[in-house]
């Protein structure tokens, strides 16, 4: 009696035609080895504890990275602040030449 | 956005491992993948319009890392040192298995073809779901079914006959 395709074993389970012929039976029984062997490696294969934890860090030090430094508002304060307090040193110095200049021409 | 970013955490981060340990074959390389995968989706999650489907989304992301992280570091075969394996191998040792005869999963995938490989891990680390196989690797369910009959076909063929030839000798 010829074998069935592999297909039909398979789904005759060993009840068919496998429980006569010693060659079938071997080969689906090289199949349930093969199944639990892959089952046993990979059945319950699940992210690493640490995984979820390592990644909310990741995203905290970066979104602290782009929170924008106030640093250059600061800088820019000063800068202006030193321009006003020169501007008001210098002005009294100057104002009689502004004066006479002024005066001159007229 | 943070409550939606921890949602999708808690929802694919086994799926996004999974994917990526399936392609890359090491835990190591795969949670490192994982966890720039889940980074990326992060940063893209602002931008993202939903004209695919999230999950779609997220794959494809994982899919990409894992051809980019394996064009860096070359193809590796899954190791034979996994805990389950392992747990496993210890577990029939302990209850009197005839170890000789019990194949282990690394060896096994060696022999595949590549683009077996990682169909044949997947779905046995998803529960043996077709579709979300298919879904995962983006690729049809059919294919994901063929492709499964032919590796496990060929292996328990493969097996069968080096069984005999040992009973032979």
């Amino acid at each position: 009696m010829a074998c069935p395709e592999f297909e039909d074993l398979v789904r005759e389970g060993a009840g068919g035609h496998a429980a006569r012929c010693e060659d079938c039976r071997a080969l689906l029984d090289a199949l349930a080895d093969v199944d639990a062997a892959f089952e046993a490696a990979f059945a319950g294969v699940s992210a690493p504890p640490g995984m979820a934890a390592a990644v909310r860090a990741r995203v905290t030090r970066e979104l602290s990275w782009r929170r924008p430094s106030p640093l250059p508002e600061i800088l820019d304060f000063i800068g202006w602040a030193a321009v006003l307090a020169l501007a008001v040193v210098l002005l009294p110095r100057f104002l009689p030449l502004i004066d006479a200049a002024l005066a001159g021409r007229g | 956005m943070a409550e939606e970013f921890e949602r999708i955490v808690r929802e694919f981060q086994d799926k996004i491992f999974r994917l990526a340990f399936s392609m890359l074959g090491d835990r190591a390389a795969a949670e490192e993948t994982a966890q720039d995968v889940l980074f990326r989706v992060w940063k893209g999650l602002p931008r993202f319009r939903a004209e695919s489907s999230l999950s779609t989304w997220i794959y494809s992301i994982t899919r990409n890392a894992c051809l980019t992280a394996r064009t860096r570091g070359g193809p590796r075969a899954v190791s034979l040192e996994e805990p389950a394996a392992r747990r496993e191998a210890e577990r029939r040792v302990a209850a009197g298995w005839p170890t000789a005869a019990s194949p282990d999963a690394g060896a096994l995938l060696d022999r595949l073809p590549a683009k077996y490989r990682h169909v044949v891990a997947l779905f046995y680390m998803q529960e043996k779901s077709y579709d979300e196989v298919a879904r995962m690797l983006g690729l049809p369910v059919g294919t994901v079914k063929t492709y499964l009959f032919r590796a496990r076909k060929s292996l328990a063929e493969e097996l069968a006959r080096e069984r005999v030839r040992k009973g032979a000798t």
